[in-house]
């Protein structure tokens, strides 16, 4: 009788638990406090796209409190670039949750943590993408498009067996959701944005994630022009070893009155859209 | 009997003086050790703690339980705070000479699935907590929510502590009464408490909540009561004698602490019971941690009644997936309640490490009263 009654109790509290956590029907961007590295969690409805995973499992707190408590499946995983501080944490994500797709670029590294992953992600379709191609996230009224604008199919078959900077191959896109729009950018930076313009696929978004967690290297005035954000986001760690974010990237978006935020200083950043206004919501210091 | 005892325990500590290597910083050394437990983290960085040395895992390395390592590399002083470790190694170098099977690495792997299995389920803090009181340790858990614990006074809760051993062997016996002769029932018991104890990672805690629960049922078969402090002291005993390194691990000084004060106040209740123990483990923490969490006696009354449920539930939850939901209720109110009560500023004080003099000296004053409250209290039953 009394652990009836605990049952009920219990399920009463879970159910109301999940009532009061059930998705709306905006977009939901959350650049994570994962420290130095980058992960960044697109939601429509219960739809869910985890672009790159930081350097640990601190990705799992950020999706604890952004995901519904009883949603385990992540539907795609995306990996821009394989190294340590982008990829680490998705071994983390990939063990807990179920992965409907694993999307990346075509090219390896050959650290502990990337062969892991290919193993822990060995059961996961698999898609690489080049620009020109698009995701489609759909809840089956709305949807959200993340066109991918690097790297291109020429420059991915002309360099993945030479020595090239693997933040070279960032896979970079733009977020679409009616007339809202955000540029993800991984660490692809100044040396492939010449080329990122040539594509044509750039153009003006009301949100920026700074490449390369605003490294001197970042970018380039004429790039920032084109694509001309009214906010930005750098996702870094404090005290990190590389001096990120740079003077120069601080400078140049402030010289651009770019409201910007930090997820050193801030932790999650949220980008919350209807289609056509958007705000935006921190961790800290809101 | 007493003094044969400290007598047998003296012998075993000056011979282990006798054998132990000395260390010295500079000094170039080559080490071979099975892993035997959790590696510990550090600032995002894994450490493995090898007698008084920490030495960095570097990432680029994977070590697993049972793995027998040789490890070289120059000694220095510690630069990071982990267990009692007092040397570091600098740019060791990892090679693995074998891997050994074994019965300890085998119920290792049973206990990482069942972990695992929580975490498929819940959001990665509460299933981190949902493990801290089914099995014990912190792994997984947020820096954050590792830190409030502490400030709260509550991190005995996701500690395997003695209270599972309880629990685990209440369990157990209602079950195999129900089937058994009594002496197969305690046989099959103390079978079950051993199993517990290695799925909970073989701690001071729950070793000596295990050798005292076994003994006291060992005590029935020969129909003998034992008095608890005895059976106390006993465990302390066989685990000093077994491995003398016990005396400075913090966790075996806690848990012999706590629970000499439990038995020896005889609390009723479990605000009481938490009181008790706070008052014999505070100079302890004091003195390895040097700071005072004032908020304790309060995060104790709100949040204790929910570890019982939270092991119920959840015990079944290890086995049978979707019950785990029944759980997220119980541990995301925990969850809340303590970061927010760890959020307070007063909620702990960082006050200074005591030192040993200060803690004997606290001991002192708390057995006095102790005893002088006694005779009070047989002072006034006689006068009725």
């Amino acid at each position: 009788m009394n652990s009836l009654v605990m049952g009920l109790v219990l399920g009463a509290a879970t159910i109301w638990g999940a009532v009061w956590t059930l998705p709306d029907n905006n977009l939901h961007v959350v650049v994570c406090d994962v420290g130095q590295g980058d992960a960044i969690l697109v939601s429509l409805g219960t739809n869910q796209m985890l672009i790159d995973g930081g350097p640990d499992n601190s990705v799992l707190g950020c999706l604890a409190r952004h995901m519904p408590f009883y949603d385990r499946q992540l539907e795609i995983m995306l990996m821009t670039h394989p190294q340590a501080d982008h990829l680490n944490g998705l071994n983390f994500v990939a063990e807990r949750y179920s992965v409907s797709y694993f999307i990346r670029s075509n090219v390896a590294n050959t650290t502990v943590g990337f062969k892991k992953l290919i193993q822990v992600t060995a059961q996961v379709p698999q898609n690489f993408v080049t620009a020109g191609e698009t995701i489609k996230i759909s809840d089956g009224k709305t949807s959200v498009n993340f066109k991918i604008i690097w790297p291109t199919a020429e420059f991915v078959q002309q360099n993945s067996d030479r020595a090239v900077d693997l933040n070279d191959f960032g896979v970079s896109g733009i977020l679409t959701f009616d007339s809202f729009d955000m540029l993800l950018t991984a660490d692809a930076d100044s040396r492939v944005e010449p080329a990122e313009i040539a594509t044509r696929l750039l153009k003006e978004v009301e949100i920026l994630k700074v490449p390369h967690h605003g490294s001197k290297t970042g970018m380039l005035p004429a790039w920032l022009d084109l694509v001309s954000p009214q906010m930005a986001v750098i996702s870094v760690g404090k005290n990190n070893r590389y001096g990120h974010p740079t003077r120069e990237a601080l400078d140049l978006l402030s010289s651009r009155h770019i409201k910007t935020f930090r997820t050193d200083q801030n932790g999650d950043v949220e980008i919350i859209s209807d289609g056509t206004k958007w705000r935006y919501n921190l961790q800290y210091g809101n | 009997m007493v003094l044969v005892g400290l007598f047998l325990l003296g012998l075993r500590i000056w011979y282990l003086r006798q054998e132990k290597f000395q260390y010295q910083v500079g000094q170039r050394v080559r080490i071979t050790a099975t892993v035997r437990g959790e590696s510990i983290k550090v600032y995002q960085k894994l450490y493995l703690v090898i007698e008084e040395i920490a030495i960095e895992i570097p990432p680029s390395i994977s070590v697993e339980y049972g793995d027998r390592l040789a490890i070289t590399g120059t000694l220095i002083s510690s630069v990071v705070k982990v267990k009692s470790a007092q040397f570091g190694l600098l740019q060791p170098h990892f090679q693995v000479i074998a891997h050994q099977q074994s019965v300890l690495a085998g119920v290792y792997k049973i206990r990482q699935r069942l972990i695992q299995g929580l975490t498929r389920w819940l959001p990665v803090d509460e299933a981190a907590l949902d493990a801290g009181i089914l099995l014990g340790g912190t792994e997984d858990m947020s820096s954050q929510l590792k830190l409030a614990f502490r400030r709260t006074g509550l991190s005995h809760i996701v500690a395997a502590s003695g209270y599972n051993v309880t629990v685990v062997a209440g369990w157990t016996m209602l079950l195999f009464t129900r089937w058994f002769h009594r002496r197969l029932a305690i046989i099959l018991g103390i079978g079950s408490i051993v199993l517990y104890v290695l799925l909970a990672g073989v701690t001071a805690a729950v070793v000596r909540a295990g050798i005292m629960s076994s003994s006291a049922w060992i005590g029935q078969l020969w129909g003998r009561e034992a008095d608890s402090l005895w059976l106390l002291g006993l465990a302390g005993w066989v685990m000093l004698m077994v491995n003398p390194a016990y005396a400075s691990d913090i966790g075996f000084q806690l848990s012999m602490a706590a629970t000499a004060g439990i038995l020896w106040f005889r609390p009723a209740g479990d605000l009481w019971t938490s009181l008790a123990a706070q008052a014999t483990t505070i100079p302890l923490i004091l003195h390895h941690f040097g700071s005072l969490s004032v908020i304790a006696p309060l995060a104790n009354l709100l949040l204790l009644w929910l570890v019982p449920p939270i092991m119920q539930v959840g015990a079944i939850g290890l086995v049978i997936g979707p019950v785990n939901w029944l759980v997220w209720p119980m541990l995301k109110l925990m969850t809340t309640t303590v970061i927010w009560l760890s959020s307070w500023s007063w909620s702990s004080w960082q006050v200074g490490q005591l030192s040993w003099w200060w803690v004997g000296a606290y001991y002192l004053v708390v057995i006095l009263i102790g005893q002088i409250a006694k005779l009070k209290f047989q002072n006034y039953n006689s006068k009725l």
